[in-house]
């Protein structure tokens, strides 16, 4: 076994010099300024904020994961909802983790609590994600100690589940209710990124499981294995009702007049694309979906593992466009003094913080699947 | 209790920017950021060309969209109307300025004012450096610092909260007009209580139709435009076929 | 801890209500604001008059001290918000009725000037002999003493050796205590080269005025009741001059008048115009000429000034030679002169060519300007008139004025009211024999020789020819200079081919420069003196006049100075009068010390007492009740000094009819004037006038010299290989060049119609960026016969095909962090000097700014 605890180490020192190289970033920011970052006073909102929607979201797709078993008893997934609790914790962490960092000024958070404002998606955001941090906790020490079925137990993972319904939507919420940007008001965002979230989330999911066969040796036990079909096909049912809602959305927005649509449009694909598709749809999105369509390469592990690898980047660009797109136009007044289109890439201090947030979560897992039995069932 | 509005005349506005310069002065804003900016437009084509130029600055909506969506209420509404920030309660989200239909809202993204804080000068012993100069004026990171800002608001807004314009509201309580409603010389700039039917505001939205940015959208804007900034004399005509 | 610290305490209380003030506390303040202004029904006009008072409101931490701005030349009366010795902020001075409270945006960018980090705080001695653009001076501090005992060193030098006309003072920015060390000083030692500024400022717009009625001068115009603004060149609510005024009244004029800008470019005042004639540069001679045409032949001209057929027939038809002797003028002369030998085929047809605009609308335009007699300004700037020929545009363009009857008319062109400052003792009985001989030399510049008459209110070589200086001292023509003082000039900047002046800076061997800070002029200096700056820091006076009054408004120290400032025109020159009186050359000190305090009778000790006496013996005259002649009326200097300004009488309209100081004391059509003047130059160089015209470059022959006259434009460069005319305009963010290192000049820089913040842009129209193939923000090189710059490119529709506008201010390579890219080294932006060549309007001795080059565009 010397050469798994050797890689361990490896792994860990990676995890380590990646939270290091966090940290300092952190350290910059928090004493000279956001300016670090290549934001604006028009593109004001960037990769911090998206890694966080991602992180958020994925999150979420996992609790509902979990609510599978622990909401809808469905038993035969039960072997998977400590591990799905837990990995929700952990990505969740790193979600904070990205937008503690893009805040301008975190220490006053408390006044989220002290002088709440209920008319404000971000208010009810924070505070639903907030919740539902707690209630995972809870949820998953009640789980560590063995509780599975108690009144309390299922009062929690209702709870959980309620929250994981609504927090999406909120996050949409907060772009749909700025009248200001045509293109994200409405019940749109919040729809997708409900749906996006069952997707990163399914998406996750088959990753890490496979990677964690890959890895354990022995490989997943039997139980989980089992799972691992349904959850490779709700995986692509989720992508499929993504592809259908993006179909929707594309040509909705290259049908209209509005000239915030036109514009959005022409500058919609900053990953490039063919035709209206833009790339990160079609990598990330369609070919997964064919390769999973494809029953030969739907049930090997590879192609699993490549699908659900290709949606987990795919729906960072895809958040990451809709994030950038909608910011690329300066508004009224600003127009004078900044360009017509805001050219946008992340600095270095933004992809420090993305990779800070994402080794925080992989920090979690990893401590996690050493210590914290996340196999753990009920027995029945 | 009042409830405070704007009008703009476009026609005595002549495009001077006297506005906007003298709010960074009342308000010490830094540089980059417009409390009060303008838009501009060069419409038509050599030799039919016109320019145009509208003053703009925060609206102070009845229903603005940067208070319903502050997570902490640090933007608000004040009694009189004014929308107001608190930047002790500011979380730095920039969703404000992120809602704002108007683009009146700005973030501090480093410590404000970097130019004085600039430790170096060009002719050792002959120049100074700016801190330096600040200093020995006796100003607060600035030399031109002015104190009268800091009565409701940090005088000089830290890093990471947003800024706007607040209708000099520490001004205004005092008795005095806004900064940028003094300082036109084209008088261009009309201030008052909008509830007061007698009141120079009241009387100049009844005599001209107003206008205000982006009405559709419902915010309820309380800066009015009147009038047009060039209206030119032609030769009556029929056109032709 | 201040008032927000205060806050902050309380903020538990404050967001549990919400953070809204408590009705109790406004309503107290509102109660406050009413009873200090008294009632008067609505709350709103009580906000307006307490603005309005100048007195500090309630609660208001400072105070508000008068002051002066010389952003640029409309010297308004302002006032400044001081906190414990510091300038915060800066407003109009209610109490002048020229500039009417109000205040362009300029005077703000002063506060970041007075504080500026890179402004000189103690005097430099240049350590490094070499001279060149690329020599480091070396700047190393030293005490005002050692900087005096220098200076005086050299001037002593130059006595004892009778060389004192080889001592050279250059005025840049200056009060009207600029005689103290402008003409005294330079007298008392012994000198004629005292070299000011004015040529590169607006000298031929005077030509115009003078040799028709008289006046030479800059004008006022009765905008509010004027039924027609016909505006050349000139760009009132953006530049020169009485910015303030014009932009506070611009939405009432245009309500009753029509507006139309003759400008190659459109200008923040053409957006304001009912139309905009993009004239082709250098040919507003002809559309004048035209509409003077039209006017003549349409019968629009004003009988009640001008006079009339004496049967009432119009005679003036196309081509048509009229008889004198059938019309009868008035308060005119030489009208049918005028149209016999100039405007009897100037039709709009034959204009329309010429000026690149359609004849009818000449035709409409000038139908327009002469119905609205005598209530029609033509309004001459310096655009046409500061070009090689622009004497003569400055007449024929003003001329229109006489035709329609608006000379010191209601609605028309006035000249500046009556004031009533005095001059400064006479300096004649403390000039030694020495002084006497050394003053007989001829001026550097060359003023009055056969090729430049520059003639100043009709004298030959009355006026200086600034830019020549440098040539003068190139060639050691007529002698060489050895020692030069010069304060708030920047003359290897701010005048055409200043790589002349880099080298004349060169060769004179002691050069002292009294700056704010170290420009392109300082860095060929010998000794650099930290100067005060005018709105804040010294005493002083300006006047000036607008809205049909004329002011004099003070300039008074009213913050702590932070550096070792001393002012150059009163207080550095007493220093110096002490130091050569040390030397044994007491006669400046002696000069100074006539300078009686007029309350007290006292002799000024020192330089500040100095600076104050000599400030109220000139204004002596409008303080004083004893001394009273007219005008605003004060208990004494205490109350002048507090109200900061003194406004005229209103304006006597139609006073000067039949009593202009021309020669004829009429306003000239054909000009008397001008010819007595032209024929004593002619006369004192042994030649004819012809001949002058020929040396001078000018098409006039014959009596075509005497009168107003269409003359083709003078450019450089051939158009094959310089296919764009440059159009040179001005900012209305230039604080006379000074601004570039003020941060707020930057980030508001896109106040100029076409330009953007934070570049340096020349524009082009779209047609011409399509044929060069430019896009916004290409950086390009435009390079000119006489030189080259680097800049950034942009397109707009408001820029005339043929022609690429720039405007004119940045382009520094020193003067300030952010005036230069990289200080001493690296210009930000290009500055426009570097295209034009060093030629002139000689008749005036102005330098060309306008259509005196063509360029071509390199892609970088």
């Amino acid at each position: 076994m010397s050469r798994s605890k050797s890689a361990y180490w490896i792994w860990m020192g990676l995890l380590g010099v990646a939270i290091l190289a966090g940290l300092v970033a952190a350290f910059q920011l928090f004493t000279k300024g956001h300016y670090l970052f290549n934001a604006n006073d028009v593109l004001m909102w960037s990769l911090p904020l998206g890694v966080y929607i991602y992180l958020a979201l994925t999150s979420t797709g996992l609790t509902l994961l979990a609510s599978l078993p622990l909401v809808f008893g469905i038993q035969k997934y039960e072997p998977l909802a400590k591990r799905l609790v837990f990995l929700a914790i952990a990505t969740l962490v790193g979600a904070f983790v990205s937008i503690g960092l893009e805040l301008g000024n975190v220490w006053h958070m408390f006044y989220i609590m002290l002088s709440p404002n209920l008319s404000s998606p971000i208010w009810w955001m924070g505070f639903i994600y907030s919740v539902e941090l707690v209630v995972l906790a809870v949820k998953f020490w009640r789980l560590h100690v063995g509780d599975w079925h108690s009144p309390l137990g299922k009062v929690l993972g209702h709870a959980s589940f309620l929250a994981a319904i609504v927090a999406p939507l909120m996050i949409g919420s907060v772009f749909g209710l700025t009248e200001s940007r045509v293109t994200y008001f409405g019940p749109v965002m919040s729809i997708y990124c409900l749906m996006m979230a069952i997707l990163s989330g399914a998406a996750l999911c088959l990753f890490y499981n496979l990677v964690l066969a890959r890895i354990g040796g022995s490989g997943l036990s039997e139980s989980i294995y089992a799972i691992q079909d349904d959850m490779a096909r709700i995986f692509t049912w989720a992508m499929g009702l993504v592809i259908v809602f993006t179909l929707v959305k594309v040509a909705i927005e290259s049908a209209t007049v509005i000239p915030d649509f036109l514009n959005y449009h022409k500058y919609a694909q900053i990953f490039g694309g063919i035709g209206n598709l833009n790339t990160e749809v079609i990598l990330g999105l369609l070919l997964p979906f064919v390769l999973m369509a494809i029953p030969s390469i739907r049930s090997t592990d590879a192609g699993r593992m490549l699908a659900s690898g290709l949606v987990l980047v795919g729906t960072l660009a895809m958040h990451m466009e809709i994030l950038l797109a909608g910011q690329s136009r300066p508004i009224g007044p600003k127009a004078e003094q900044y360009p017509d289109y805001i050219q946008y890439f992340p600095s270095i201090y933004e992809w420090l913080v993305m990779l800070l947030a994402v080794a925080v979560a992989l920090l979690l897992y990893t401590l996690g699947e050493r210590y914290l039995k996340l196999e753990a069932a009920p027995e029945h | 209790m009042p409830r405070y509005a704007m009008v703009i005349d476009l026609q005595r506005c002549v495009g001077c920017g006297s506005c906007s310069i003298s709010c960074r002065s009342e308000n010490n804003v830094p540089e980059g950021i417009y409390w009060s900016n303008k838009i501009t437009e060069t419409s038509g084509t050599f030799p039919n060309v016109r320019y145009h130029y509208i003053p703009t600055l925060c609206n102070h909506c009845d229903n603005a969209p940067c208070v319903r969506g502050c997570p902490t209420q640090a933007m608000h509404k004040l009694e009189n109307g004014i929308t107001m920030h608190d930047p002790d309660k500011c979380i730095g989200c920039k969703y404000c300025e992120f809602n704002c239909p108007y683009g009146v809202i700005y973030f501090n993204w480093r410590k404000p004012h970097p130019f004085w804080r600039q430790q170096d000068a060009l002719i050792e012993g002959g120049t100074s450096s700016p801190a330096e100069e600040a200093k020995k004026a006796g100003g607060k990171v600035i030399p031109y610092y002015n104190p009268e800002r800091a009565e409701t608001l940090p005088g000089i807004r830290p890093k990471g909260v947003v800024e706007k314009c607040t209708f000099c509201d520490h001004r205004v309580k005092k008795g005095l007009l806004p900064r940028c409603v003094e300082a036109c010389p084209a008088d261009a700039r009309i201030f008052g209580d909008i509830s007061n039917p007698n009141s120079q505001v009241s009387k100049l939205l009844g005599k001209f139709r107003p206008f205000r940015l982006r009405e559709q959208l419902g915010t309820d804007p309380h800066v009015f435009y009147i009038r047009d900034f060039n209206p030119a004399h032609y030769q009556p005509t029929k056109g032709g076929v | 801890m201040d008032k927000h610290d205060q806050q902050k305490q309380g903020n538990l209380e404050a967001f549990l209500h919400r953070g809204r003030m408590s009705r109790r506390t406004f309503v107290k303040g509102s109660i406050a604001a009413g009873v200090a202004v008294g009632a008067g029904g609505a709350f709103c006009p009580s906000f307006r008059a307490l603005a309005r008072t100048g007195a500090s409101g309630a609660g208001e931490m400072g105070e508000w001290k008068p002051a002066t701005c010389q952003g640029c030349t409309s010297w308004c009366s302002k006032q400044v918000y001081v906190i414990d010795g510091r300038a915060v902020k800066v407003r109009g001075n209610p109490h002048s009725k020229v500039n009417v409270g109000a205040s362009c945006p300029r005077p703000h960018l002063a506060i970041q000037q007075v504080y500026d980090p890179d402004r000189i705080k103690t005097p430099l001695k240049r350590t490094n002999p070499k001279k060149g653009r690329d020599q480091d001076p070396k700047f190393v501090p030293i005490s005002w003493d050692e900087a005096l005992n220098t200076i005086a060193d050299k001037i002593m030098e130059l006595r004892n050796n009778h060389e004192t006309h080889k001592y050279m003072l250059m005025r840049g920015r200056y009060t009207y205590m600029r005689d103290i060390l402008y003409d005294r000083m330079t007298k008392i030692i012994g000198s004629p080269n005292n070299i000011s500024h004015s040529a590169i400022c607006a000298e031929a717009e005077k030509f115009g005025p003078y040799f028709t009625e008289g006046l030479w001068d800059y004008r006022q115009y009765d905008v509010e009741n004027a039924r027609y603004i016909l505006i050349w060149g000139a760009d009132p609510l953006a530049a020169n001059r009485q910015v303030s005024y014009y932009s506070s009244a611009w939405g009432t004029v245009i309500d009753r008048a029509h507006v139309a800008v003759v400008e190659p470019r459109l200008s923040a005042t053409g957006a304001k115009a009912d139309v905009w004639l993009p004239v082709k540069p250098g040919h507003d001679g002809a559309l004048a000429a035209a509409i003077a045409h039209v006017i003549l032949t349409e019968g629009l001209w004003y009988r009640d000034f001008v006079g009339d057929f004496k049967d009432g027939n119009n005679r003036f038809a196309a081509g048509r030679e009229v008889a004198e002797e059938d019309f009868e003028e008035k308060y005119t002369h030489g009208l049918v002169r005028w149209w016999n030998l100039e405007i009897r085929d100037k039709t709009p047809e034959w204009a329309a060519p010429r000026t690149g605009l359609p004849a009818e609308q000449i035709r409409q335009v000038a139908l327009e300007y002469g119905r609205a007699a005598p209530h029609a300004i033509s309004w001459v700037g310096g655009g046409p008139v500061m070009q090689v020929r622009g004497g003569y545009a400055s007449m024929i363009c003003h001329a229109l004025n006489g035709l329609v009857g608006s000379v010191d008319n209601v609605g028309g062109t006035l000249a500046p009211n009556k004031e009533y400052t005095s001059h400064f003792p006479a300096p004649d009985d403390f000039m030694d024999d020495i002084a006497k001989e050394g003053k007989k030399h001829e001026k550097i510049d060359h003023r009055g020789r056969l090729e430049f008459p520059s003639l100043n209110k009709g004298k030959s070589g009355g006026g200086v020819v600034t830019n020549n200086a440098a040539d003068g001292i190139l060639n050691e023509d007529p002698n060489e200079i050895k020692v030069a003082i010069a304060y708030m000039n920047n003359f290897s900047f701010s005048a055409g081919q200043p790589e002349r002046w880099e080298r004349a800076l060169s060769k004179i061997p002691f050069v002292v420069h009294i700056t704010t800070n170290a420009s392109e002029f300082s860095w060929f200096s010998d000794i650099l003196l930290p100067n005060t700056h005018h709105l804040f820091e010294k005493w002083g006076y300006v006047k000036v006049h607008g809205n049909g009054y004329r002011h004099v408004t003070l300039m008074q120290p009213i913050i702590k100075r932070l550096g070792d400032y001393k002012t150059d025109e009163s207080e550095f020159t007493w220093l110096i009068a002490e130091k050569l009186a040390d030397r044994g050359f007491d006669n400046l000190l002696r000069h100074y010390k006539t300078y009686r305090d007029p309350e007290t009778g006292k002799e000024p000790t020192d330089e500040n007492e100095f600076a104050l006496y000599a400030l109220k013996i000139a204004t002596h005259n409008l303080w004083d009740p004893a001394k009273y002649k007219g005008g605003d009326k004060f208990s004494g200097w205490e109350e002048f000094s507090k109200i900061g300004v003194w406004n005229s009488d209103p304006y006597p309209f139609r006073k000067r009819w039949g009593k202009m100081k021309t020669k004829t004391g009429k306003f000239e059509f054909y000009s008397e004037t001008l010819k007595e003047a032209l024929e004593k130059h002619a006369e004192k160089h042994n030649t004819t006038v012809d001949h002058v015209m020929t040396v001078c470059d000018y098409q006039a022959r014959g009596e075509h010299a005497f009168i107003p006259h269409y003359e083709e434009p003078w450019t450089a460069g051939d158009p094959d290989e310089y296919p764009l005319l440059f159009v040179d305009h001005k900012s209305r963010l230039n604080r006379e060049g000074r601004s570039a290192n003020c941060p707020w000049y930057y980030d508001f820089k896109d106040l100029d119609p076409g330009d953007e913040a934070w570049e340096d842009v020349a524009k082009f129209n779209p047609l011409d960026g399509k044929k060069l193939g430019l896009a916004n923000g290409d950086p390009i090189r435009i390079v000119s016969p006489t030189g080259s710059i680097e800049c950034t490119a942009k397109l707009w529709e408001g820029v005339q095909p043929g022609t690429v506008a720039k405007c004119f201010g940045q382009g520094h390579w020193v003067y300030g962090r952010l005036a230069a890219k990289v200080f001493g080294k690296v210009p930000r932006g290009g500055n426009n000097n570097d295209l034009i060549p060093a030629v002139y309007d000689r008749l005036s001795g102005s330098t060309v700014r306008h259509a005196g080059t063509r360029v071509k565009i390199e892609k970088i």
